[in-house]
């Protein structure tokens, strides 16, 4: 029962920072788009120099994936205490959204 | 073990309603950003990071990912967790190289049927896109709606055509006002609903079946193969033939194209990357009832008509969890399926403005086009209706479509890559790749249907083309897309809304 207490308490914690970040978000891309000047700057960042798109470092990423699910899987496959990780990394995700609002707000 | 637990009916409405309203309000306060077809089907190419994130981990978390990953691990134990979840994650980042090329080449794209168009510049080529375009995203409505049939069916014992109508009112209602914005920002809420939810009502569930570890050895007892990872006859069945159909859903699925051409340009490839890999934790997560169905001894009498899908909502509506636990339960997969569902029905209005009414009618004024994008919302949801209430096997008919979808996989990719590849060569495998690979799959089996499938589609597309010695100049991309942009407020116009006398007022183009 701690554990799922434990995960009460940290899914409120990241719910409620998750949801401020957002609004915040959505309140600054309104702004944004409230100001005409920002509009021109859209229309110029909506064609990408080559430079912007970078893949360099999509197939590790992708491969590192892959790597670290299977691992969880063959972790659960061997420990019951391993089952306990899944829970708190599907709050990781929500965190995952969190630090890319902050990345956002640069 | 497992007695069921006697929830009222009006609590699973109440869930479904409830949270239709919260998505309501959301895309209320959303409209008022949305002036323009543009912003409608694009929101001005300014999705950032977070939203970027938080709305493609959502779209992807369809019913498939929360209830069939429980049922996945119940029939195959964790080697069909490892073959559901591990192609899923990565078909999210396979579409990183894709959308990246192709951003590139055309950086102001609306659909990828716009860029077969444009690409091709035949009738026939387009119309193969469109029309697989179109089913898949139907596909996709039919079986979240499916979806969240199953949840309140197992849990609440509801109608199914109550639930089905219900839903498609509700989630009609709500992507009807704003379009790709409102999607975005209900798909990122989405996805916090979902995780932690998820982690809360797995947890208590472990807890109330006696802890991971008693689970882990009944489990065993159940039998050793089922903590195997790498067992043979899960790839053979149903792994392989799955994780290919995947990455065909997600590469000629609209709903990401859509969000690949919307996102602030710097952040499209890390949008992919993270989304893919937090993607992940989520299956996983609510894999593990499927485990718990296992040691819980629930046989395929106890799931009835549901099959296998029900696990999930099975062992959580008979294990005595508190009320409050099995309502988050349900809101989760509810959730889930709104989101992907209105993700499709916004991809599905995107197709509708760019492919269908700008080329029927080049010269349409765009008070006329705006209207004409958000009316496509409620008659895919009335076209929802009737199919899925007329009594057809939808499942399977979605099944075969994402099976016929997959002939896309190839062509799609040679067209993004290889200027050789020509008109006659996509036609052609896409045709030939489907008249070979369905009977085979009827036949034979899926996986030598698939097999078939991609093997046709591969030789005919690069014969086809190699015979032709043609060349196609990306550039022409850049400058067709250029000519062909939606109105877009004028630089000093304001983007606040407009008086709505003065919106009335807007003059129409003659047509």
């Amino acid at each position: 029962m701690t554990l799922v207490i434990a995960a009460v308490v940290a899914g409120a914690v990241v719910a409620t920072a998750y949801v401020a970040l957002a609004v915040e978000s959505f309140r600054r891309v309104r702004r944004e788009l409230a100001s005409s000047a920002a509009h021109d700057a859209s229309a110029s960042s909506s064609t990408p120099g080559a430079d912007e798109l970078g893949t360099g470092s999509f197939a590790w990423r992708a491969g590192a994936g892959v790597i670290a699910s299977t691992c969880l899987i063959v972790a659960i496959s061997h420990a019951a205490s391993a089952w306990y990780i899944l829970p708190y990394l599907a709050i990781g995700s929500s965190l995952a959204v969190i630090t890319a609002f902050m990345l956002d707000r640069r | 073990m497992l007695s069921p637990s006697s929830l009222p009916a009006w609590l699973g409405i109440a869930l479904m309603v409830g949270l239709g309203a919260l998505m309501l309000t959301i895309a209320l306060s959303v409209k008022r950003m949305v002036l323009t077809t543009h912003d409608f089907i694009i929101a001005d190419r300014r999705i950032g990071l977070g939203f970027g994130v938080g709305s493609v981990i959502a779209i992807w978390t369809w019913s498939m990912a929360v209830m069939l990953s429980s049922a996945q691990a119940y029939t195959w134990g964790t080697s069909g967790l490892l073959w559901f979840v591990v192609p899923n994650g990565l078909a999210v980042i396979a579409m990183v190289p894709f959308a990246v090329h192709l951003r590139r080449r055309m950086p102001t794209g609306y659909t990828i049927v716009e860029f077969i168009r444009e690409r091709f510049q035949t009738t026939p080529a387009t119309l193969v896109m469109l029309v697989a375009m179109i089913f898949l995203l139907l596909g996709s409505i039919f079986l979240n709606l499916f979806g969240v049939v199953l949840v309140t069916g197992v849990v609440f014992g509801l109608d199914k055509t109550v639930v089905l109508l219900l839903t498609i009112a509700i989630v009609t209602v709500y992507a009807y006002f704003g379009g790709l914005w409102t999607s975005t920002i209900t798909a990122t809420m989405t996805t916090l609903l979902v995780t932690v939810p998820a982690a809360v009502v797995v947890l208590y569930v472990l807890h109330k079946a006696g802890g991971a570890g008693f689970v882990f050895e009944r489990v065993k007892d159940a039998g050793p193969e089922k903590l195997e990872v790498l067992r043979g006859d899960t790839a053979a069945s149903f792994g392989l033939t799955f994780a290919l159909g995947l990455l065909a859903v997600s590469m000629a699925d609209q709903a990401f194209w859509q969000k690949a051409w919307a996102m602030r340009p710097q952040n499209l490839a890390r949008t992919f990357i993270w989304a893919g890999l937090w993607f992940y934790p989520i299956p996983l997560c609510l894999g593990l009832l499927g485990f718990v169905g296992i040691a819980a001894g629930v046989g395929a009498a106890d799931l009835g008509a549901f099959g296998t899908g029900g696990v999930g909502p099975y062992v959580v509506s008979h294990l005595g969890l508190p009320v409050l636990v099995v309502a988050l339960y349900v809101l989760i997969i509810v959730n889930a399926c709104y989101s992907a569902m209105d993700g499709a029905f916004s991809a599905l209005s995107s197709l509708v403005a760019i492919d269908i009414v700008k080329r029927v009618r080049p010269d349409v004024g765009e008070r006329t086009l705006f209207r004409l994008t958000k009316v496509s919302i409620p008659v895919a949801g009335l076209v929802g209706a009737i199919v899925v209430s007329s009594g057809i096997d939808y499942v399977k008919l979605v099944n075969v479509t994402f099976f016929v979808d997959s002939s896309l996989i190839i062509p799609l990719g040679l067209a993004i890559f290889w200027p050789r590849y020509t008109s006659r060569a996509f036609i052609a495998s896409v045709l030939l790749a489907v008249a070979i690979g369905v009977p085979i799959r009827e036949t034979v089996s899926e996986l030598w249907g698939l097999v078939a499938l991609l093997g046709v589609s591969l030789l005919v597309s690069v014969t086809a083309s190699l015979l032709q010695r043609e060349r196609f100049d990306y550039r022409r991309l850049r400058r067709q897309d250029e000519l062909d942009g939606l109105a877009k407020p004028q630089a000093g116009e304001p983007h606040g809304p407009p008086p709505a006398v003065e919106a009335e007022a807007k003059p129409e183009p003659a047509t």
